[in-house]
């Protein structure tokens, strides 16, 4: 896949002709004023003065041109004194002669200030293309730093060139090696056909420093490997006189972008390992926590029934019997719920849940899920805030149960007996939250506020050491919660520990039935 | 004149449940017979007309609700239908096409038990809020004669529709109502349209008959298949 950046230039620079026409302006008019005003003041001044005012006219018209029109207008400027100021009057000819080495004064005059005005202009030039380079250069590390997205990189890319440079620019990058078919498919240029396509040709088949000029476009490869894996077009500028920049310096800027490019490369590629191996991480946390977790019961239940099998039934006391069989029962039921996570757990991640989401109140499915949660709650006080104009909410049941029964039984798990826990719910910026609290020791720090993923990714166990299972429940609420387009966080409670913060989109609710029809 | 005890037909592939469900049936005074397949649990339904019938919707040789849209509608016998978690749509599908009631492996014995005596007693016993009935349960009473509803004493105000669904409620009590059969018993045909309907009822029969509407003891949920009244064991 070829991702495109093209940006064209926004502000209008001076065209050929309105520049010549200026520089015409400026030959122009100090002589003739210098002219018009010497006439007038003829019989007042003497020749010499009036030669000054000449000299003038020769040196602001050459500071303003280059050192040929310099010339002219020193040429035109001596024409001129010698018709105008040199008797006689109206003719080239010269009674003295020492007016020649005026003339020649002037004619160095007018040489040596257009010198002078055409160095300094070359060096005011190079200094803004200078700052263009690097502007732009900076530019682009400001704002290619923190882009992933290539689509975005290449826009963000071509729009720096093109402002710097003032031409046209098209960026590609490829996600692969770049096919030089595709390339020219996705390059909607008119020259394509003929010049871009021929020059493409070389720089595709084998990775070259330096930019390739062809009919006034230039094309470059960027970024390391061969064949590269993008390329900077930039278009020919529409005054061929008013090109600012030159060839190294468009080489510098593409091969600062190619710099950026493979950054971003690298970083992506970077990103992508810590992210596997995270999830690695997590796979395997899971597997021992679950591993761990289903010995236990088990553990438990053969060693009951292998006690309640051993011995005749009669030697038995009737309350360690009945105390073996409850731990047989309880520690089956423990084992269910597990499990029951787990397939849950299975079967999101393999995206085979459908949501079957129906509108309904928030009550029902906070009260199905205590419900559920019923027997093991009663050690805990439980209650339950939920805001009286609570609109109906587009989920499923049974996963948003299942949400709010993993919370619930992480709190009763990580609290002690008698701590209480608080269910509220309330609607915020067009977002249902609802929000399973409780006061026992909270998250650490790093787990705060995090996103979810990153908490069930780094470290589950150090955060609450008796994990049942809570990073897999837990991950499943997540699960769920981003199925339903909602949100999952943890929040540190005022005055001691930790809340599970529910976000859901509300959605446009259905109309509720018409009372009309239901009236007495 | 001793009455035989209530003989319960056990369809359900698993031995290992099949003889741990028989053992608790005996315990509580049931006979039962067995059936390891579809086939054989159709024919033994057929042939030993037995009071109830335990059905496993996951059966080696096919659908359990093919047995139930056998039996139904000629053969009345309560079918309660254990299904596995996942097999939500089977079991609405089931009890849609009339199967009574419905347990969700595992379940307690004694969950089981009950859900027996009550489909049982559906079976021969005249149903509360049908030919004028009254029904108690949880401090709530209704009156189908007088169209009255009161809740510790208290007259409670209901709206046609509302009374109308907890009527529903009410003749199915015990036993659970799915969403598609109350939703066309309180609105007929036209309720595919608005399903959301039957839940905001629901909220305002709790909001007037429940103390803790977020946490129901007389009209409760069954997540993902529709609601339960419960009903005072007598």
């Amino acid at each position: 896949m070829i991702h495109l950046g093209h940006a064209t230039t926004a502000g209008s620079t001076p065209s050929s002709s309105e520049r010549h026409l200026l520089v015409g302006a400026w030959l122009f008019w100090p002589l003739v004023l210098a002219g018009v005003l010497g006439l007038a003041l003829r019989t007042h001044l003497r020749t010499v003065d009036l030669a000054m005012l000449m000299l003038l006219a020769v040196v602001v018209a050459s500071s303003r041109t280059g050192p040929f029109l310099a010339a002219l207008a020193a040429l035109l400027a001596i024409a001129a004194f010698d018709i105008l100021f040199v008797p006689p009057y109206y003719t080239f000819s010269v009674d003295d002669a020492s007016y020649l080495l005026t003339f020649v004064v002037m004619l160095a005059v007018g040489l040596a200030v257009g010198q002078l005005t055409a160095r300094l202009r070359e060096e005011a030039l190079a200094r803004r293309r200078r700052s263009i380079v690097t502007d732009a250069a900076l530019a682009l590390t400001d704002e290619l730093s923190d882009i992933r997205d290539p689509l975005v990189m290449v826009g963000a890319a071509a729009r720096i060139l093109a402002d710097a440079i003032g031409r046209e620019t098209r960026v590609l990058l490829a996600d692969e090696v770049l096919d030089i078919e595709e390339v020219a498919a996705t390059i909607p240029i008119e020259a394509s056909d003929h010049g871009i396509r021929d020059a493409l040709l070389p720089i595709l088949a084998e990775t070259s420093d330096h930019g390739t000029s062809v009919d006034g476009w230039f094309v470059q490869a960027i970024g390391v490997g061969s064949p590269p894996r993008g390329i900077v077009v930039i278009s020919p500028a529409s005054d061929p006189e008013g090109e600012l920049l030159p060839m190294d310096m468009l080489n510098a800027l593409a091969e600062r972008l190619g710099l950026h490019v493979d950054r971003n490369r690298l970083l992506v590629r970077h990103e992508r390992a810590q992210i596997e191996i995270a999830a690695e991480r997590l796979r395997t946390a899971l597997l021992s926590s679950v591993s761990h977790d289903l010995r236990t019961p088990l553990a438990a239940i053969e060693g009951a029934a292998g006690t309640l099998l051993l011995e005749p039934a009669s030697d038995i006391p009737t309350d360690v019997r009945v105390r073996l069989l409850r731990t047989i029962h309880d520690e089956a039921d423990r084992m269910n719920r597990l499990i029951g996570n787990l397939l849950e757990m299975v079967r999101l991640e393999s995206g085979v849940v459908p949501v079957h989401a129906t509108w309904q109140p928030v009550e029902e499915v906070v009260g199905t899920a205590r419900h559920r949660v019923a027997e093991r709650i009663a050690s805990h006080p439980l209650t339950v805030a939920l805001a009286h104009d609570l609109p109906l909410v587009f989920i499923d049941e049974l996963l948003f149960e299942q949400v709010l029964v993993n919370l619930l039984d992480n709190a009763i798990r990580h609290t002690p007996v008698g701590t209480r826990i608080d269910i509220r719910g309330r609607v915020a910026d067009k977002q249902l939250e609802l929000e399973v609290a409780d006061r026992g020791q909270g998250f650490t720090p790093t787990a705060l506020g995090t996103d979810f993923s990153s908490f069930a990714r780094g470290g589950m166990h150090e955060d609450r050491p008796s994990t049942a299972g809570l990073g897999l429940g837990l991950s499943i609420c997540q699960g769920i919660m981003i199925a339903h387009g909602g949100t999952i966080r943890i929040r540190s409670r005022a005055g001691g520990g930790a809340a599970l913060n529910l976000r859901l989109p509300l959605g446009d609710p259905p109309a509720p039935p018409p009372t009309g029809l239901d009236a007495d | 004149m001793a009455i035989a005890a209530p003989l319960i037909l056990i369809v359900d592939d698993e031995a290992p449940v099949r003889s741990v469900l028989a053992a608790a049936l005996h315990a509580a005074g049931y006979r039962t017979i067995e059936a390891p397949t579809l086939r054989f649990g159709l024919s033994h339904a057929l042939g030993h007309r037995p009071d109830l019938i335990l059905l496993d919707l996951g059966l080696p040789d096919g659908p359990g609700l093919s047995l139930v849209t056998t039996l139904r509608p000629a053969i009345r016998t309560p079918i309660i239908v254990l299904s596995a978690r996942g097999e939500d749509r089977a079991k609405v599908a089931a009890l849609d096409a009339g199967a009574d009631d419905y347990l969700t492996k595992p379940f307690s014995i004694e969950e089981l038990l009950a859900r027996i005596r009550v489909a049982l007693r559906h079976a021969d016993a005249p149903i509360c809020g049908e030919n004028g009935l009254a029904f108690a349960a949880g401090g709530v009473h209704v009156d189908p004669v007088r169209r009255a509803v009161s809740r510790d004493g208290e007259a409670i105000h209901l709206t046609p529709t509302e009374y109308k669904l907890l009527l529903a409620l009410v003749r199915q009590a015990g036993r659970v109502a799915t969403h598609r059969s109350l939703l066309t018993e309180v609105w007929g045909q036209s309720a595919a349209a608005h399903p959301h309907y039957l839940r905001v009822y629901m909220a305002q029969l709790r909001n007037k008959l429940e103390d803790d509407p977020s946490n129901p003891v007389l009209l409760l949920t069954e997540p993902g298949v529709g609601y339960r009244m419960i009903e005072n064991a007598s």
